[in-house]
């Protein structure tokens, strides 16, 4: 799903799955292509939650997050960050950091 | 397919009239610069130049709700968008024109008759005949009832262009103002650095405009499928950029390469020239946040369309000399002339083509969907893959069965430098998945339009005229000289090759 800067904190926190999310930017072509994975991932998995957000249109989410490249892919659990990576992935790189958090 | 007219989803954030306000952050480099002021927390916000009295609100209005974009031919249109067509009296500029200003669209256009210049220098002449710009303008409102706003200018004449799109302030520029002509590039020095200055430098300095004067208008820029070559390993031809799962493995590591440029391998100066453009065009979209499409089309052929078939002053040229005159037309204006028809080297070659008529429509429905706001995309405008002998064997065998022509075949020494055999996979999903468009014009149903408008007397000998023009003389290696004639077949008779074209739609 997209998130905004004022729902960003509320999915992310009152979420009881892990969740998954895409920092991205439409100028971004890497971020375009990520989309797609990310929503086969979306259909695929049914435990974890997966959000998206637009950096541009969201200008404030940088600073909030510290994104410093797009795509952004970040893993939450219960609020709190686990992991990070910066720069395109592909779905085999995405689904090791989703099982990550899901069986940690 | 969906009912659902392709662009009702898009929004504000796709919107010509929709105008950023407040910070809006232009990066400087790449990916991770990062200046938007901290404590700047907010949503963006824009203002629609076209109903100001909203106010500054987020981009969510989907072309669907919004009563600015009314339904058209091919989904929704922007009421009264501003189109800018540069190279307006070219072959595809002068058609779309008479397209989109017949479905309601306000049509401005430059161009400074370099095609006719350089058809003149061939020594050759379009072979459907079109009266001058004067003429072809008075004959648009008459036949029509539309006005073009048309003005003769040099797309390298900076100062003019940036003062009439001051004044149209275009929402959608088409780009055609190229020498599209890879033979043309290989003449000699001076040719080819007329090409590269024309196309290469000419765009760059309309990157700046656009920046300056109109940022948030789509540029819709022809591309070549040539800027990828003919990759022997089989490689797909993807819509220029990897696709989302496409892995780089090198000594027991991978990454990902979604979203990355893809390899391009041009065959002529000219087709260089396109691939800089590219590069370019994708910078000014990362660093200014201007939207384009690169169109990359394929091989383009054909007489008809609604508007151009209904007046002979309506009409679009249509070039068959070596230099100027892309397969099909060349083979259809031989075949007439009872010329056999001239296929370089083996015939092998397979290319991706699209007939006039389905490339007009694709590029309606690509201005009326406009990219996001620094968004660089690119669409394979193709709806077929063909072997060039078998189209040779396709016009041969119209002109023979239904025009009582005896249309032979002959092969010649190849002038270029290109793979005379070679693997062909092209993907074209974005047209006809995110677009909405169907290719409705097979290559026999628009050689047949082909043969029936040429076969008119006053035609034919327009190409008697100009005969010394078909056989190519312009060599990639530099030499003058006319090519050799390897062997004269008849259509039908050559066996099936070694590789056939896969065209990947879905």
């Amino acid at each position: 799903m997209e998130v905004n800067i004022d729902n960003i904190d509320e999915e992310i926190n009152d979420s009881e799955k892990p969740v998954f999310a895409l920092f991205w930017a439409s100028w971004c072509t890497a971020c375009k292509r990520s989309e797609v994975t990310v929503s086969e991932i979306e259909e695929e998995r049914d435990d974890i939650k997966v959000i998206e957000a637009n950096v541009d249109k969201n200008m404030g989410l940088r600073d909030k997050f510290d994104i410093k490249g797009v795509p952004t892919f970040i893993t939450f659990n219960g609020g709190e960050e686990v992991d990070r990576k910066v720069g395109a992935q592909g779905k085999r790189q995405l689904t090791k950091m989703i099982d990550e958090v899901v069986n940690k | 397919m969906s009912e659902e007219p392709h662009n009702a989803e898009r929004t504000c954030w796709n919107c010509p009239a929709a105008k950023f306000k407040g910070n809006v952050d232009f990066r400087g480099c790449g990916q991770s610069r990062r200046i938007v002021p901290k404590g700047e927390d907010k949503q963006l916000m824009i203002e629609c130049k076209r109903r100001p009295e909203l106010g500054h609100f987020e981009p969510s209005i989907t072309f669907e709700q919004c009563p600015e974009w009314i339904m058209g031919e091919h989904g929704y249109m922007l009421e009264d968008m501003r189109v800018m067509i540069l190279g307006m009296d070219g072959y595809l500029g002068w058609t779309l024109a008479l397209k989109l200003a017949n479905q309601g669209f306000q049509v401005s256009g430059i161009d400074n008759y370099t095609r006719r210049d350089c058809v003149m220098e061939k020594g050759s002449h379009t072979l459907v005949p079109i009266p001058n710009m004067t003429r072809r303008l008075e004959a648009a409102t008459e036949e029509l009832g539309v006005t073009l706003n048309f003005r003769r200018m040099d797309l390298g004449n900076r100062k003019k262009l940036r003062e009439f799109i001051e004044e149209v302030k275009p929402e959608s520029i088409v780009h055609y103002a190229e020498i599209p002509c890879a033979p043309y590039s290989m003449v000699d020095a001076e040719h080819a650095i007329e090409v590269q200055r024309n196309n290469v430098l000419a765009t760059l300095g309309l990157l700046h405009i656009m920046r300056d004067v109109v940022p948030m208008t789509s540029l819709l820029k022809l591309g070549t499928m040539g800027e990828y070559g003919s990759p022997l390993t089989g490689r797909p031809l993807f819509e220029g950029l990897f696709p989302n799962d496409a892995v780089l493995q090198w000594d027991d590591r991978e990454w990902s390469m979604g979203g990355e440029m893809t390899p391009r391998d041009p065959h002529s100066f000219y087709h260089v020239s396109k691939v800089q453009d590219t590069y370019n065009i994708y910078e000014g979209c990362k660093y200014w946040w201007l939207r384009s499409y690169d169109i990359m089309q394929g091989i383009i052929y054909g007489v008809h369309t609604e508007e151009v078939s209904q007046h002979p002053d309506l009409r679009t040229r249509l070039d068959y000399d070596e230099w100027f005159g892309t397969v099909v037309n060349r083979f259809v204006s031989q075949a007439i002339e009872d010329i056999p028809l001239t296929v370089y080297g083996e015939g092998e070659q397979i290319r991706g083509m699209i007939a006039l008529e389905d490339a007009m429509e694709c590029m309606v429905r690509l201005i009326t969907s406009p990219p996001e706001p620094g968004q660089y995309d690119v669409v394979n405008q193709v709806s077929g893959l063909h072997k060039i002998k078998d189209v040779a064997d396709t016009v041969a065998r119209v002109g023979n069965e239904r025009y009582d022509l005896d249309v032979e075949i002959q092969r010649l020494e190849n002038p270029r430098v290109e793979a005379e055999e070679h693997p062909m996979e092209v993907v074209s999903r974005k047209l006809p998945q995110e677009h909405g468009f169907e290719p409705s014009v097979p290559v026999e149903k628009e050689v047949e339009r082909m043969f029936e408008l040429l076969s008119q007397d006053h035609i034919k000998q327009r190409i008697k005229e100009k005969k010394h023009v078909i056989m190519p003389k312009t060599r990639w290696s530099g030499e003058k000289k006319e090519s050799g004639v390897l062997e004269v077949y008849q259509p039908g008779e050559k066996e099936k090759g070694d590789y056939e074209g896969k065209l990947d739609t879905e």
